[in-house]
């Protein structure tokens, strides 16, 4: 039995703008790690999680590309030492970011159901 | 965390040129957030958990990752989003220099060609670059080589030139008056070979002879200890200064060997110091280097002219100034001693060290650097063809690239990248090529140069020589980058015979004509060369050169104390040597001809009313020597190993000049010469026989002098024997005989006569194997190149030839259509090729040997044989052209 996933309806913007399969990585780890956050803790989460040998730098092309896209805004903090005097660029969740990556996790789950069996899990 | 913790932490930098790299590629907007988490990660998490060492590792792998971040990664990107800036250049580049090596990979054979090509070229260049440095760029390894002079005697000669000689003891001495001169010094221009023990077994090495100043007014710096002083010459005190290559092989490299003892032929000597091998540089090659007592022929003014003279110029005064004081002083001398200085009379000359070193060479190593280069500019015509075809074959591609949004500028930097990639690749196996080249040079180069061929490129002419590449590459791809920028839409479905086609068959056919006139230059030389070697190797030197076996070897002091002592042993070898199976006759000799250089020596007509002196080549010798080397007697007899007595052999040339006013058929045996000045000794002549060639085979028949070894005037140090089978077998049983009657007497540098000949001509032969290598390439690479363009026509004019062929046209029309403007290239380029050899022959021909360097036959010859190689090149294309099926040939287009 397929279950209706469409409750909202998404603006014409996030339905033009697909979402790549490391953007909603990076969305899913902005929603886990909240308001706040910034590329190192990202790339670490996902890195922890998927196993997957990331750069920094893939996280802020993606970062910049999602912020352009209007799901997340960044603001620039204060220089410290331990970041040899730079600034750190703290990312915040906006709601349209928020609602993609809602709507792409409840898209995984209806698609993944029943499959436990046939995808071994770790 | 306390405070102190935190100030650690944050004091573990980064690896600095990890942070660099990886900076790289971060847009600039980002970079210093990027950089930030890296650097806080690093300090915060990765350090404190697993430490410097791991964490420096994990850092260097994040750095190299963002270098390497596609910037799609992870997202699906718009098709318009171009990068900009920095970053986005680097992007490209990358992106273009891995599109131009899936393409070497996707294409093995025209790759193979294009970097096997451009290795010929470079490899060429970078091992004569590699030989040709130490001589012709380099500074020499002396101190201010600028005020370094080396210093002849001069004196007229018959023909109304002026001759070059080394120095006597006497003229030395008054040459160290120029006040010009800050120091003159003086070295023996004849190395002994001398027994050396030092401890162990006794070793034959050469002994040269300096004056205590020699190394310091070189400026030769010691490695152990120190060279020879002024001071030495105080002292009692026998030093001696040895090679690094001696001490190493000698005193396993011992660091305390200043002050050791040793002996030569039984007298004592210290060690005093150790130098670089090259020490001697100017001089003859040598171990070691002992003083050089000059007192006693200086008070004698010995006519014995045995001296290298070297001078330091003052810091204010100049080669000409030096060159005035000299001939002051000589004159003096003339007028002081007439009868040594006056017939004829004797002057000085000072010329640049550094002239005098490499200007005997200079012109060969100009001309093989040239014949590289010429290489090298025949494989960069190639592989300008190579590409043109390749491009062509892409035609299509870049012009659905250019289509689908690449710019032309963008068209033209990918074909340029694809160039310069190959031309690297190019550069780097032409390294390894010319690894391989200076192995092969090494083994067959001439020995006893001061300088060496190195083992591998040096590091310059290594970065020169892919520098050249990327240059070549760059030029190259610069014909069809420019192509790709001119590319329209319209070409892209144009049909096979095209204007642009037949544009580029005129520059196609220029570069022929230049390879083939590069080729032709090229084989001209190597021709002249060959032929010049020819006329070297068919020269008579008077003597047998074939079946002899030669070696040296030195009498020990100590033991063989007088003449007497040394001709008993001599006899006493010479006999075992001769009874023993195998052997022919052996001889004992001072020198063997064309492998050692000779004083000089004068003799006077006892009696002669002038007492005009007669320069001769002396030898001392055993009897048997004639026969060993079957010299010819003309007259009287030859001396026997009787009791010494004063009785010489003269050769032909010089009994013509001592007697000038006899007849040709006259026999000087009987008379009567004084040795050195008309009051020295009196000898008689016994015999004449015929000339032989003793420095070179070059060099005219030298006056000879043959002195009977029993006189005791010197001791001859060279064993000749003759054999009946192959010489070389003879080795084991003449060391045999001299371990038997003289265990301590060390044979070395045993040789056959013919390895004698072969060393007397290796120059020559290196020149000439290196040219017609070159000329090989050049030829190979010229038929391949005169090849690839006509197939290349063939193909591309497949469809027209068909046509004519359809509407008429015969087989001799179409090879008409097809090599007719080829042949007008390499004709073209036959003629230039001709000019430019004709106008460099005055150039090469220091390098030849009664051979024209404008030898019709010679030139005639190799253009034969370059138009040979040119219709063989198109023979198959052409071909092919003619044999086109006319209806297969309108069907496929």
């Amino acid at each position: 039995m397929v279950k209706h996933i469409a409750r909202e309806r998404p603006s014409a913007r996030e339905t033009a703008a697909p979402l790549g399969e490391f953007e909603q990585l990076v969305l899913f780890a902005l929603a886990r790690l909240g308001d706040g956050t910034w590329g190192a803790e990202i790339r670490r989460d996902i890195e922890s999680r998927t196993g997957r040998d990331l750069s920094i730098s893939a996280v802020y092309v993606t970062l910049d590309r999602l912020e352009k896209k209007g799901y997340v805004r960044c603001t620039i903090g204060e220089p410290t030492a331990e970041r040899g005097g730079r600034r750190r660029k703290h990312v915040d969740l906006l709601p349209a970011g928020a609602r993609v990556a809602e709507r792409a996790f409840r898209t995984l789950r209806v698609m993944t159901e029943g499959l436990e069996h046939r995808f071994r899990t770790p | 965390m306390t405070a102190d913790e935190l100030d650690r932490r944050a004091a573990s930098h980064p690896p600095r040129l990890a942070t660099w790299l990886a900076s790289l590629r971060m847009p600039p907007a980002d970079r210093e957030f990027q950089l930030g988490d890296l650097a806080e990660e690093y300090r915060m998490v990765v350090v404190p958990d697993f430490g410097e060492r791991a964490g420096r590792r994990w850092y260097w792998r994040q750095a190299l990752r963002c270098l390497f971040t596609r910037r799609s990664s992870g997202g699906v990107q718009p098709p318009s989003r171009e990068p900009v800036g920095r970053s986005a250049w680097a992007g490209d580049l990358a992106r273009d220099i891995r599109h131009a090596l899936r393409l070497m990979r996707l294409t093995p054979l025209a790759t193979t060609a294009s970097v096997l090509t451009l290795a010929l070229g470079i490899g060429a260049n970078a091992a004569m670059v590699s030989v040709a440095k130490p001589v012709l760029l380099d500074p020499l390894p002396v101190s201010n080589e600028d005020a370094l002079a080396t210093i002849w005697l001069t004196y007229p000669t018959s023909t109304g030139g002026t001759a070059r000689n080394p120095v006597s003891a006497g003229d030395y001495d008054a040459m160290r008056g120029a006040p010009a001169f800050e120091r003159v010094e003086a070295f023996a221009r004849f190395p002994a070979v001398r027994n050396l023990v030092a401890g162990g077994e006794p070793r034959l090495v050469t002994i040269g002879s300096v004056t205590a100043g020699f190394f310091s007014a070189l400026g030769i710096q010691p490695v152990v200890g120190r060279t020879l002083l002024p001071s030495d010459d105080a002292t009692d005190a026998n030093p001696i200064v040895m090679t690094e290559a001696l001490w190493r092989s000698a005193f396993g490299a011992d660091p305390a060997v200043a002050g050791r003892p040793v002996h030569l032929d039984g007298t004592a000597y210290v060690v005093v110091g150790v130098v670089p091998d090259w020490s001697g540089i100017g001089t003859r090659p040598a171990d070691a280097w002992v003083l050089l007592d000059l007192e006693t022929h200086i008070r004698q003014r010995l006519r014995a002219y045995y001296l290298g003279v070297i001078g330091r110029l003052r810091a204010d005064a100049s080669l000409e100034a030096a060159n005035e004081q000299l001939a002051t002083i000589m004159a003096r001398l003339v007028t002081l001693y007439p009868e040594s200085n006056g017939n004829p009379p004797i002057g000085a000359l000072a010329v640049s060290f550094r002239e005098e070193l490499t200007g005997p060479v200079r012109t060969t190593f100009l001309v093989l650097v040239g014949g590289a280069a010429m290489v090298l500019v025949i494989a960069g015509i190639n592989l300008a063809g190579l590409h043109l075809v390749r491009q062509a074959g892409r035609r299509r591609e870049l012009a659905v690239r250019h289509a689908v949004g690449a710019s032309r500028g963008r068209l033209g930097r990918l074909l340029m990248i694809d160039s310069i990639v190959q031309s690297m690749a190019g550069g780097l196996v032409g390294l390894i090529a010319a690894l391989v080249t200076l192995a092969a040079l090494r083994s067959m180069a001439p020995e006893g140069n001061w300088y060496q061929i190195p083992v591998r490129p040096p590091l310059p002419v290594a970065l020169l020589a892919v520098g050249l590449a990327v240059v070549v590459g760059a030029i190259v791809g610069l014909v069809p980058a420019v192509r790709a920028a001119s590319i329209s839409g319209l070409s892209a479905v144009r049909s096979r015979v095209g204007l642009a086609e037949r544009t580029g068959s005129a520059g196609r056919t220029v570069l022929v004509a230049a390879q083939v006139a590069l080729t032709l230059m090229l084989l001209i030389v190597a021709t002249l060369v060959g032929a010049s070697l020819g006329r070297v190797l068919g020269v008579d030197p008077g003597f047998r050169t074939d079946g002899i076996l030669v070696a040296d070897f030195t009498l020990p002091g100590d033991r063989y104390p007088n003449a007497d002592a040394r001709t008993r042993f001599y006899d006493a070898l010479v006999e075992r040597l001769e009874t023993t199976p195998g052997t022919g006759r052996a001889c004992v000799a001072s020198d063997v001809p064309l492998a050692d250089e000779v004083g000089g020596m004068t003799w006077v007509v006892d009696g002669h009313p002038t007492g005009q002196m007669v320069g001769s080549v002396p030898k001392v010798v055993s009897p048997g020597c004639f026969e060993v080397l079957g010299v010819p007697v003309l007259s009287g007899q030859l001396f026997d190993s009787g009791a010494p007595r004063r009785e010489l052999v003269i050769s032909q040339s010089m009994a013509r000049t001592l007697w000038p006013a006899e007849p040709a058929d006259f026999s000087p045996v009987g008379r009567r010469l004084r040795m050195g000045t008309p009051d020295g000794w009196l000898w008689t002549v016994v015999g004449m026989v015929g000339d032989i060639r003793n420095t070179s085979l070059e060099s005219s028949y030298a006056r000879q002098v043959w002195i009977p070894h029993s006189s005791g005037l010197w001791p001859p140090d060279r064993l000749l024997v003759r054999g009946s089978g192959r010489p070389a077998q003879l080795a084991p049983a003449v060391r045999a005989a001299m371990t038997d009657l003289a265990p301590t007497v060390a044979l070395a540098n045993v040789r056959t006569m013919d390895q004698v000949v072969a060393g007397a001509t290796a120059s020559r032969r290196f020149v000439l194997v290196l040219l017609a290598g070159f000329g090989t390439i050049a030829l190979l690479l010229s038929a391949v190149g005169i090849y690839g363009v006509l197939a290349h026509s063939v193909e591309q004019r497949t469809s027209e030839i068909g046509l004519r062929m359809a509407l008429g046209a015969r087989g001799a029309d179409v090879a008409r259509l097809i090599a007719g403007r080829l042949a007008i290239g390499v004709l073209g380029g036959g003629l230039l090729g001709t000019a430019a050899a004709w106008a460099a022959s005055t150039w090469v021909a220091s390098l030849l040997y009664q051979t024209s360097a404008t030898d019709i036959r010679v030139y005639a010859s190799a253009g034969a044989f370059v138009a040979l190689m040119g219709c063989a090149a198109a023979w198959l294309p052409t071909r092919r052209a003619v044999r086109i099926d006319p209806l297969g040939a309108l069907r496929q287009e």
